[in-house]
């Protein structure tokens, strides 16, 4: 069984074979997404977001950067600005923009579909 | 003989009218109440404050340690207790220039929520006079501010400024009126601003009367908290011309806690709904800002 000792308000007795664990605070902050190279950069409590996203080589075509957000060490997420508090060992996430259909796109799809259509029909003649 | 009952409600929120930094008024609250498990912090916004932070002390103690107050942001209960004036003695010189209105207001806060000021004024003529204002607080969200201005050798005017933050502190309705006493002089306005519009701005669509002339404005700021740009389009109803106007705002331009100096260069020639009341700094998104201006341990 694993006892968070910070949660505990009486004394708490050891036995033995039991272990301490006391973990390392962590120095750095997380960078992964949508940005040049996923890293783990070093902490500073005044760098923004965006000195993180630097650390990591900056974004990419695809980041949608106003979707970014922070994911906390207990787990809980949020949208990050340039105001926002990063505390050390968080993840900075940068989403990759989740496209809307393009031209090109657009035209690949009607065209296939185009395609399959004429071969039906001329198959369809052929056999008539 | 009636049985009587005393409720002692503890007080675990510390001061913020002494000269000392948050830091310091936390460490002399843990000295002086070592049984305490938290402290209560009201970041303090021009005199007043809306949402609070419950610190625990072990937190509190191993984030010291290390010099860095970052996590203990997220450790901290914040809650909305409303807004509540706190300690204030601010003194404000505030400046308006545009083409042919163009004001100084010296004032200073002489009670909690009371200033008294004198003013400089162009437009037409030169005047001179005093004013006072209080800021009275409507609702959990809602701020207002009546005031009267006397000028030499003319009628009182007097002003009524309101500001309500929505619920989800994403807009706010604000509204002002100005009268001269004894005299048909009435501007009335109202209007709503949305925040943060695609990250961007904050977009303004306003509509008042001024001297029996109806005129709506629409206009974008861009900035921070220290400097603004308004950029917009006004129009006066049965006038078919819309005029393009700019306001160039700079807040607190010496950054001092207890002496506030704006600035606010405008093309407008009216400058009646240039100092509205905003409750944008007291919303939840600014605790960020505010935890990083004063929680520090350097």
């Amino acid at each position: 069984m694993t006892i968070n000792i910070m949660d505990l308000n009486n004394n708490l007795y050891l036995q033995d074979g039991d272990k301490l664990m006391l973990p390392k605070r962590p120095s750095h902050v997380s960078v992964v997404g949508a940005v040049q190279r996923t890293t783990v950069a070093s902490y500073n409590s005044n760098k923004t977001y965006k000195d993180y996203i630097f650390s990591a080589g900056g974004l990419t075509k695809m980041a949608d950067i106003r979707k970014a957000y922070l994911l906390l060490p207990n787990g809980e997420s949020r949208l990050v600005d340039n105001n926002t508090v990063i505390p050390v060992g968080s993840v900075v996430v940068v989403p990759p923009k989740i496209d809307k259909l393009s031209i090109l796109g657009l035209t690949d799809i009607i065209s296939r579909v185009m395609g399959n259509i004429a071969t039906s029909i001329l198959a369809i003649n052929n056999v008539n | 003989m009636l049985p009587m009952s005393v409720h002692a409600r503890e007080i675990n929120q510390i001061s913020t009218d002494s000269s000392k930094s948050p830091v310091e008024n936390i460490d002399q609250f843990f000295i002086q109440n070592s049984q305490k498990k938290n402290v209560i912090w009201a970041p303090k916004v021009k005199g007043k404050s809306k949402y609070t932070f419950s610190i625990p002390k072990n937190a509190y103690l191993i984030s010291k340690n290390h010099a860095d107050a970052s996590d203990l942001f997220y450790l901290s209960e914040q809650t909305d207790s409303g807004l509540k004036f706190q300690s204030n003695k601010s003194k404000n010189i505030d400046i308006v220039i545009s083409e042919n209105n163009s004001n100084l207001i010296l004032s200073q806060s002489i009670l909690s929520n009371i200033n008294a000021g004198l003013f400089l004024k162009n437009k037409e003529k030169i005047s001179f006079g005093v004013n006072l204002n209080k800021d009275v607080i409507i609702s959990k969200n809602a701020l207002g501010n009546f005031g009267v201005e006397q000028a030499k050798d003319e009628y009182m005017v007097f002003n009524a400024k309101f500001v309500k933050l929505s619920n989800n502190e994403n807009s706010e309705l604000y509204g002002n009126i100005n009268h001269k006493f004894k005299s048909n002089h009435l501007n009335v306005g109202i209007g709503n601003t949305w925040f943060d519009i695609a990250n961007q701005f904050d977009l303004t669509l306003g509509i008042q009367e001024q001297g029996k002339k109806v005129e709506s404005e629409v206009y974008a700021t861009f900035g921070d908290e220290t400097t603004k740009l308004q950029i917009g389009f006004d129009q006066i109803k049965n006038n078919s011309n819309m005029n393009m106007f700019f306001n160039l705002k700079f807040e607190n331009t010496l950054n001092k806690e207890n002496f506030g100096t704006n600035i606010i260069f405008s093309s407008k020639d009216s400058v009646f709904s240039l100092r509205n009341l905003s409750l944008k700094s007291f919303r939840k998104k600014n605790l960020d800002k505010l935890w990083k201006k004063y929680m520090n341990y350097n």
